[in-house]
């Protein structure tokens, strides 16, 4: 039997194939140059969140930040997603200085399952934040970038008491908000999830050491990213946010191609959700499709690919009183979708903000749920 | 931008990378359809942002990091999930997976999952290195990699990968 090393290796472009890529990448290098326009994320940024502080219900700055980092990350824009930053985001504004650099926890969002944490970082002279480096313009247009070399963000979950941390299975995703090289004053939210057990509240601290671009990775050398903003900042706080989530009804049935579904759990927030059922195929049917010919996988490798993608797939979304819908499916961040046994989970935090009071029902294959007025 | 590409270094970008960017990609899409574009696609990029790269390392790291991102967004995009007819000119076969192999497990987890085992398995990389070279947190690589592991305990112990 191969091993996963052989079988990978075995993964390779034919010289001919890459004797064509070649070409066609000398082709494209001697092509006219068009550069792409950049989107001004942080002109949007700005721009968001000067509109929102014309904004009669914007309480603080705090939280004009939230709503104008989540426009930006995530593309909110409707006075309703707005209402619920401002309805469920608490305030925090607790920062911590060090080497002429503030960190600043400006505030937090979430369930009792998911947090998003929004963080600023800023010098106190005012000046542009990133070192001014020709040789660091490359940064600015790479997606996520910048990582903090230590942060203690998901330690300050788990209980130091808890004898099986391990448990919480937390994941988190890091998001700095788009900037520009001489932006005096950077945002970036942490997403946290834990799908098994709820997130602990109270009183927490965190640490943040030094702002990294990723650099030379080496399997020798640790400490293979690039700081750019050196310092140790410190922070502690109290978490008491509004924690409720919405659970629709349960053990309906749902089809979605050769895919039959029995609801488990359905748990709705603004910034997450949680989906469980329990599932069959109509195996033959989904068999009935396999052509040895034009595959390269056994039938059972392809009827584990078929399955997977009708899971991809599956309909999931919101719709609201005016017959607009939102699609969350490709929404989920961190754990995603997993199969284990005869049961599918799709649990973790959006990449959007769902207000909830706005939603007429919820969709799932052929399933249309009410959400309760 | 740099200047117009050599025979030389089109040639070296090739060679040093493609076969990284079928076996990321595969990883990430379960299939290799979509490499050949995904390869280009990288490539492009290369020569549009012209980064000044300090080591080979450092070029590598950006390989991989631009083909997970490049990854992630096919897997999010709408036309993937409509039946579209692949010509077949330029198929790579797949690798076959053989019934209770450890690659037939990989394939069973989530795209995330199967990008953090080849770079751990495959790549040697660490967790903290793969942490960086995705953005994510090194917590949450260090948490997939576990459940990966729980779920392929017994088959990496007898590959002698555990």
């Amino acid at each position: 039997m191969k091993t996963y090393r052989d079988q990978m290796h075995g993964l390779q472009f034919t010289p001919e194939q890459k004797a064509a890529m070649v070409d066609a990448l000398l082709a494209a290098s001697q092509a006219p140059h068009q550069r792409r326009p950049q989107p001004r994320k942080a002109l949007l940024f700005a721009a968001v969140a000067a509109a929102v502080i014309l904004c009669v219900a914007c309480a603080s700055g705090a939280l004009q930040a939230t709503v104008a980092a989540f426009s930006a990350l995530f593309g909110i824009s409707s006075p309703a997603q707005t209402q619920v930053i401002q309805d469920r985001a608490q305030v925090i504004q607790t920062s911590d200085t060090d080497n002429g650099v503030t960190v600043s926890m400006e505030s937090v969002m979430g369930d009792a399952h998911n947090a998003q944490i929004l963080f600023s970082i800023r010098r106190t002279d005012g000046q542009p934040l990133l070192p001014q480096r020709p040789d660091l313009s490359w940064l600015i247009n790479q997606d996520h970038a910048l990582l903090f070399e230590e942060d203690s963000t998901l330690n300050m979950f788990t209980p130091a008491e808890d004898d099986q941390p391990d448990r919480y299975l937390l994941s988190s995703a890091l998001h700095f908000v788009p900037f520009e090289a001489t932006d005096s004053v950077l945002y970036f939210l942490f997403s946290v999830s834990s799908p098994n057990y709820p997130l602990p509240s109270g009183g927490m601290s965190l640490t943040l050491r030094n702002l990294c671009s990723y650099g030379p990775v080496s399997g020798k050398d640790e400490k293979g990213s690039i700081p750019l903003v050196e310092g140790t900042w410190d922070l502690s706080f109290h978490l008491e946010y509004d924690t409720s989530t919405l659970s629709l009804p349960t053990g309906q049935t749902f089809h979605h191609g050769p895919l039959t579904g029995t609801v488990e759990e359905i748990r709705l927030s603004p910034i997450s959700i949680y989906l469980s059922f329990r599932y069959t195929f109509e195996e033959e049917t989904l068999a009935a499709g396999y052509d040895p010919g034009a595959t390269e996988l056994s039938k059972e490798a392809w009827l584990e690919e078929q399955k997977r993608e009708w899971f991809s797939n599956l309909p999931l979304y919101v719709t609201f009183p005016d017959g607009t819908t939102q699609d969350i499916q490709q929404d989920t961040v961190d754990l995603g979708g997993f199969s284990q046994g005869s049961v599918y989970t799709l649990s973790g935090a959006l990449q959007t903000v769902l207000p909830l009071d706005s939603i007429a029902s919820f969709h799932l294959g052929d399933l249309t749920i009410p959400l309760p007025d | 931008m740099r200047p117009p590409l050599e025979r030389q270094e089109a040639e070296r970008l090739v060679e040093t990378y493609s076969d990284l960017v079928l076996r990321l990609s595969y990883s990430y899409l379960n299939q290799t359809q979509d490499a050949q574009d995904i390869c280009q696609t990288v490539f492009l990029k290369l020569l549009e942002r012209a980064p000044d790269f300090v080591s080979s390392d450092h070029e590598k790291a950006w390989i991989i990091r631009t083909t997970a991102n490049t990854c992630k967004d096919l897997l999010k995009s709408h036309w993937r999930r409509t039946t579209v007819a692949m010509e077949a000119a330029s198929h790579i076969p797949a690798p076959e997976l053989e019934e209770g192999s450890l690659s037939a497990a990989v394939n069973l987890l989530p795209p995330k999952y199967r990008a953090v085992i080849y770079l751990y398995y495959y790549e040697g990389y660490s967790s903290k290195e793969i942490a960086r070279l995705l953005g994510r947190n090194p917590a949450t690589v260090a948490t997939q990699l576990r459940r990966g592991r729980t779920q392929l305990k017994d088959l990496l112990e007898s590959e002698g990968s555990s």
